[in-house]
């Protein structure tokens, strides 16, 4: 995977930074507003338009995006990265690259073991950085995918355009004629 | 023995009431498109609630009599209703917050006393001493006996159906027939460990009081009886449950109801499942048993002789091989396939590992060979099943309902429809399937053994306590094509 714009960390080391868990006002972020602000970032920065709260087979990833021609998904998480883990995992079943994202931490063995096992990536966001966010671990890309899956996130993200309405995953009935077309 | 809407059905020589050993829980008015048509004669008997039959009896009666071919029935008197927090049963609907919901308002109308002091005129859950006086038992029983047998009767007799039956009857080309329920059930009520032994005598005195209604309808009777898993794996409660059935004499048949015990659940250990089958062998020292909340455990005991008391086995359509007495918040529905090498509901997102661990993403043949070849999947599956398993899968988005909430992906009509009808043939599949335990046993490991790795023990492992259960001593696994 390219996924070019924030900086790698090579070989995962051990970081003992402070969380940046305050805005520069003091005011706490919650989640939601990491992935507003990541999405957004992303959006005006970088022109990539991330798509936040995402359907993916009964789950709903709080932020995916094409970039590169590889579809990417993040789950965004103060703490409990273990719950992070079990739902990026499952996200791997229709992007190509599925990563936690959470507000910088130290890295502890149990937290590398777990996302290399479920093939999960990790990467810091930075609210106030340069970057939307940074890659810590990269995510392999997802042996799980299933072409059907993707295929129907992709069109999802692609056709969504700004605000909520009542969406359909374009699919049903759906024919192989449709699928090869 | 009186058998009314049905012949009865015959279990080694012993008659039963019902109609045969495939039951389904008539849930929502929402169920009957999925149990009409080519799926009729695929199941024996239909299991309504008493609230549903309060709340548009009318509408069930033409349903059973016409549309179902007058299909056997039986109604759940859920007398046991009143006994817990009223919050249970009040109307959350913003007119009516705080009412009785209508259906519950309608039974205890039916119902009358002691429900109706207690409930209506005290808003108070019905206690124990409620049920004192040997004449306020004997209405109640009365009562709660003739709603079940008159409540969708009465309704049919007069509609136009009823004159085509009559007509059939007269010209002897079918049984004359009146409509009503194959078995009445004695009012019942909840028993857990706790307050065990201040309910089972009223059960058993409701029960008694039962008989006079039953013999007057000539209508078979039924004793439910309604347990949390605490009295199912004590000895010693089951012990005086059953010295309490024996004293009051063996009824027709008894409905049994274990509260939330999913057969292939995570918490329904090897010890739960041994006590289960336990009680279901002792209950039937005194009279058949049907299951009201069964799995594919339950019939495959039945199917087997394992368990030959088990007469009969009743499940709903979407999340009825279990179900809490006391009742639980509904949440928002899912995508659930079922995935008849376990039989087992999966999440869709597994159901899509485990048949890719299959090899049925191959093509449509190896689908039908090593998934599933029921009919909804021959409709389904055309061609590619790579592309159209999504079919059990494709939701609707529901945009998020306030600040803070998240999008909820919904299951459209279509992939409900796809998988509750997949489900049905499956099940009907089961209950006319495989009857050697061994076998039965030997398949459950094979499918235990191909999918563990890709979806863990919480598939998996029940499915191996079903094959110990069934076959103690057998090692190995067929292994799935």
């Amino acid at each position: 995977m390219t996924l070019a714009l924030p900086a790698c960390v090579p070989g995962a080391e051990v970081r003992c930074a402070e969380l940046p868990r305050t805005a520069p006002q003091g005011i706490a972020f919650s989640e939601d507003a990491l992935v507003n602000c990541t999405a957004s970032r992303l959006r005006t920065e970088l022109g990539i338009h991330a798509l936040t709260e995402v359907p993916i087979m009964g789950r709903v990833a709080d932020l995916a995006f094409m970039h590169d021609g590889a579809l990417v998904t993040m789950e965004f998480k103060i703490s409990n990265w273990r719950r992070a883990i079990r739902q990026a995992r499952d996200h791997r079943l229709a992007a190509d690259f599925a990563y936690i994202c959470m507000p910088e931490r130290q890295l502890t063995g149990a937290l590398l073991s777990a996302l290399e096992t479920n093939g999960v990536g990790l990467a810091f966001c930075t609210p106030s950085g340069a970057r939307p966010f940074e890659v810590i671990v990269e995510a392999p890309r997802s042996v799980d995918t299933w072409s059907t899956a993707r295929s129907v996130l992709c069109r999802y993200i692609a056709t969504l355009t700004d605000g909520w309405c009542i969406a359909h995953l374009p699919i049903a009935p759906w024919t192989a004629q449709q699928m090869r077309a | 023995m009186t058998s009314i809407s049905a012949m009865p059905g015959k279990t080694d020589g012993i008659a039963v009431p019902i109609a045969g050993p495939h039951l389904i829980r008539y849930g929502t008015a929402g169920d009957q498109k999925f149990l009409l048509d080519d799926f009729l004669p695929h199941y024996d008997q239909l299991v309504i609630n008493a609230r549903m039959v309060a709340h548009i009896r009318s509408a069930l009666a033409s349903f059973l009599i016409h549309r179902a071919k007058n299909k056997p029935y039986l109604i759940d008197p859920e007398t046991h209703a009143f006994q817990h927090r009223l919050a249970y049963i009040l109307s959350s609907s913003e007119k009516k917050n705080g009412e009785l919901k209508r259906s519950v308002r309608l039974l205890v109308d039916a119902y009358g006393a002691p429900l109706h002091g207690a409930v209506i005129e005290q808003a108070r859950p019905v206690v124990p001493d409620d049920f004192s006086d040997p004449d306020t038992v004997a209405g109640f029983a009365d009562r709660v006996l003739t709603f079940q047998a008159k409540a969708i009767a009465s309704e049919a007799e007069e509609s136009p159906a009823a004159k085509y039956y009559q007509f059939r009857a007269k010209k002897g080309v079918a049984e004359p027939t009146n409509f009503r329920p194959t078995v009445l059930v004695a009012p019942y009520f909840y028993l857990e460990a706790e307050t065990f032994t201040q309910w089972l005598p009223v059960n058993l005195a409701c029960f008694e009081a039962a008989r006079a209604p039953a013999r007057r309808f000539g209508i078979p009777l039924a004793m439910q009886i309604t347990v949390h898993e605490n009295v199912v794996r004590s000895p010693e409660l089951r012990r005086q449950l059953l010295e309490g059935c024996r004293s009051v004499g063996a009824p027709d048949l008894f409905l049994l109801w274990l509260d939330n015990f999913p057969e292939g659940g995570t918490g329904t250990g090897m010890s739960s499942l041994e006590a289960a089958v336990a009680l279901v062998g002792e209950l039937g020292d005194v009279a058949p048993v049907v299951n009201l909340h069964g799995g594919y455990l339950s019939v495959a005991l039945m199917r087997s002789g394992t368990l030959p008391a088990l007469v009969g086995v009743a499940h709903g359509l979407e999340y009825g091989e279990s179900r809490s007495v006391i009742p639980v918040g509904g949440g928002v529905p899912s995508s659930k396939f079922y995935l008849p090498a376990l039989h087992a509901r999966l999440i869709y997102r597994d159901a899509v590992r485990a048949v890719r661990a299959l090899g049925g993403f191959e093509s449509q043949a190896a689908f039908f060979e090593r998934v599933c070849n029921c009919a909804e999947c021959q409709l389904v599956i055309e061609d590619d099943p790579d592309a159209e398993f999504y079919a059990y899968g494709d939701v609707n988005v529901r945009p998020p309902s306030g600040k803070g909430r998240r999008p909820i992906p919904v299951p459209t009509p279509a992939t409900k429809g796809h998988c509750v009808r997949h489900y049905l043939w499956r099940k009907a599949e089961e209950y006319a399937g495989e009857t050697d335990p061994k076998v039965i046993a030997a398949s459950l490991r094979g499918a235990a053994m191909a999918l563990e790795e890709e979806l863990g023990l919480e598939y998996t492992a029940p499915v191996q306590r079903w094959a110990a259960l069934l076959d103690p001593a057998g090692v190995g696994g067929t292994p799935v094509p």
